[in-house]
């Protein structure tokens, strides 16, 4: 994580404390700082209420610099909304994280509260992607001008920071995280796109650097019509029109020809990828993907789900979340044309190592509704699961 | 006389010395510097009774990297050291954690005082509560009871 420009680590401050027998009270407080930050996330409630002191070490900075200098990180979901602005007629972004309400118990989205002093974009048509504690918010559109601006949101400390611009001005674009770098693909123009399909970014070095075309992609009509995933430690296109699949290896800077992920070619949803699994929906049920033997197969265990998902719906996101899955929906009545809500599903998959004919079971943990009515003019922009 | 180890003096606040290697005492960054500074046979440190310093000093030796005749640089095995680490800490009352963390910080010894800080989050996570958290570090709590609902209602959900 050598690219954030994070809070320095805490510094030293030498307090006398001889004459005093020794307590508590005679820590300094980067010493407290370096404690909290060595307990769990789940005990923050309980050490808020404290004292006035500990809420305001908690919430601090240096906490989050503390916390991700020891290793002491949680996987924590980020949600970007698109809603209606009250009392206008357009719509803004609004960023939460899901988190469990004590009472009554249950999952919730809770608003995020961005440091004032920092800036934050409202473009549209951006591509999001997580780097580590951070989220990637890359090119989009202010006014229909199409932007190369790259945004940087740092889940530690909710400060928004710029990061190089890219090459290449892009709008809808798609963005993965590979390696330590940002792969970005597509959303300029034609003739652009034979020079600059995509772009990499390099964490490390803070640089843009051109990403080739996958071989054949030129030739191929209604070449857009890809599907991009991170997969074993390669970035994989595969061609929905042709079945042509090709894999770019970070290491040797170079596509190749590759077979498989035949079976994504027909999926229309979202996806995500969770060890060695695809998880993807298909005929209104959760499945996984074994790349290595084409199969489709059930995750078993999730009836629960099925039973609290309405008939009108739409899964709008699966995520990766610490290695839990995900299922992010929304859902409508028909008698109510103007309003939705979003629904949420956290599952704990079991027997992760499998055999080609063992079983995937699923653990709700928890099945909420998140957003109980929404305007049908909202849209569910991103979600990220981020490390803090 | 190269070959032969530099043993260097250091005497606590209430004048117990301790003779150790030099190797011992680069494990601080405080002493190191001391020593570079300041050739003399003897250290006085002001700042740490004899009982502290005799645990800083045990810890040091402990954790010093030994130059072996190959010259690969290595200490105890990772485990081993960790098992000692957790020995250590296991059974010291929090009254010698606390004056440790003093010495750690005083005489910047970063390895020592995290495993210090560790301890006293162990403790915490042990608690049940706010309020057996403030027993056992002896806080008193300044906020007034509105105050403390206030608090309980932001911070009511935990982040998954």
């Amino acid at each position: 994580m050598t690219n954030n420009p994070v809070a320095p680590p805490p510094r030293k401050k030498k307090k006398k404390t001889k004459t005093k027998p020794p307590s508590f009270s005679s820590i300094p407080d980067d010493v407290i700082v370096n404690i909290l930050a060595r307990i769990s996330r789940s005990h923050y409630c309980s050490l808020c209420l404290v004292s006035k002191h500990f809420y305001s070490l908690l919430s601090s900075p240096d906490i989050h610099a503390a916390r991700s200098l020891i290793g002491n990180t949680d996987a924590r979901l980020y949600v970007c909304l698109w809603l209606p602005t009250p009392s206008s007629s357009g719509n803004h972004h609004s960023w939460f994280t899901l988190g469990y309400r004590s009472r009554p118990y249950r999952l919730s989205l809770e608003p995020v509260r961005v440091l004032s002093s920092s800036y934050s974009p409202d473009r549209l048509n951006s591509t999001t992607v997580a780097a580590h504690s951070e989220i990637y918010q890359i090119g989009g559109s202010n006014e229909d001008k199409r932007t190369r601006a790259v945004r940087v949101f740092d889940c530690r400390n909710h400060t928004w920071r710029f990061a190089p611009d890219m090459k290449v001005a892009r709008k809808q674009a798609r963005s993965y995280f590979l390696d330590d770098k940002i792969y970005v693909i597509g959303g300029c123009t034609k003739t652009e796109e034979a020079m600059s399909w995509g772009e990499v970014f390099d964490l490390k070095t803070q640089t843009w650097k051109p990403l080739p075309k996958p071989p054949s992609f030129v030739d191929d009509a209604h070449s857009y019509h890809y599907g991009v995933l991170v997969y074993g430690g390669r970035l994989h296109v595969f061609f929905m029109n042709n079945y042509k699949h090709y894999a770019y290896d970070p290491r040797e800077e170079r596509w190749l020809q590759e077979a498989g992920f035949m079976g994504l070619a027909r999926i229309k949803g979202p996806w995500c990828v969770i060890g060695s699994l695809i998880f993807a929906e298909r005929n209104r049920k959760y499945l996984w993907y074994d790349p290595r033997n084409g199969k489709w197969v059930m995750v078993y265990g999730l009836d629960d789900v099925y039973r609290k998902r309405a008939k009108n719906y739409r899964t709008t996101q699966l995520v990766n979340h610490g290695g839990k899955l995900v299922i992010i929906w929304e859902q409508w009545n028909k008698t109510d044309r103007e309003h939705k809500s979003v629904q949420c599903a956290v599952i704990r998959l079991d027997h992760m190592r499998l055999t080609p004919s063992s079983n995937l079971w699923g653990n709700v943990e928890k099945c909420d509704s998140v957003l109980n009515i929404v305007y049908m003019s909202y849209e569910l922009s991103c979600c990220h699961s981020v490390l803090v | 006389m190269e070959n032969e180890k530099k043993m260097i003096t250091l005497k606590s606040s209430d004048d117990v010395t301790f003779e150790v290697e030099e190797a011992v005492v680069l494990e601080s960054q405080f002493l190191s510097h001391l020593v570079q500074d300041c050739p003399a046979p003897e250290h006085k440190i002001k700042e740490v009774t004899g009982k502290i310093l005799s645990k800083v000093v045990e810890y040091c030796e402990k954790h010093v990297v030994v130059v072996v005749d190959g010259g690969d640089s290595s200490s105890s095995s990772g485990d081993d050291l960790k098992k000692w680490d957790d020995k250590f800490i296991k059974e010291m009352d929090l009254s010698t954690v606390y004056d440790l963390i003093a010495a750690a910080n005083y005489l910047n010894i970063q390895a020592l005082l995290d495993l210090m800080c560790q301890r006293v989050a162990d403790v915490i996570t042990a608690c049940k509560d706010h309020k057996e958290i403030r027993e056992t570090l002896g806080i008193v709590s300044d906020y007034t009871a509105e105050e403390e609902a206030e608090v309980l209602k932001e911070n009511e959900w935990a982040f998954d």
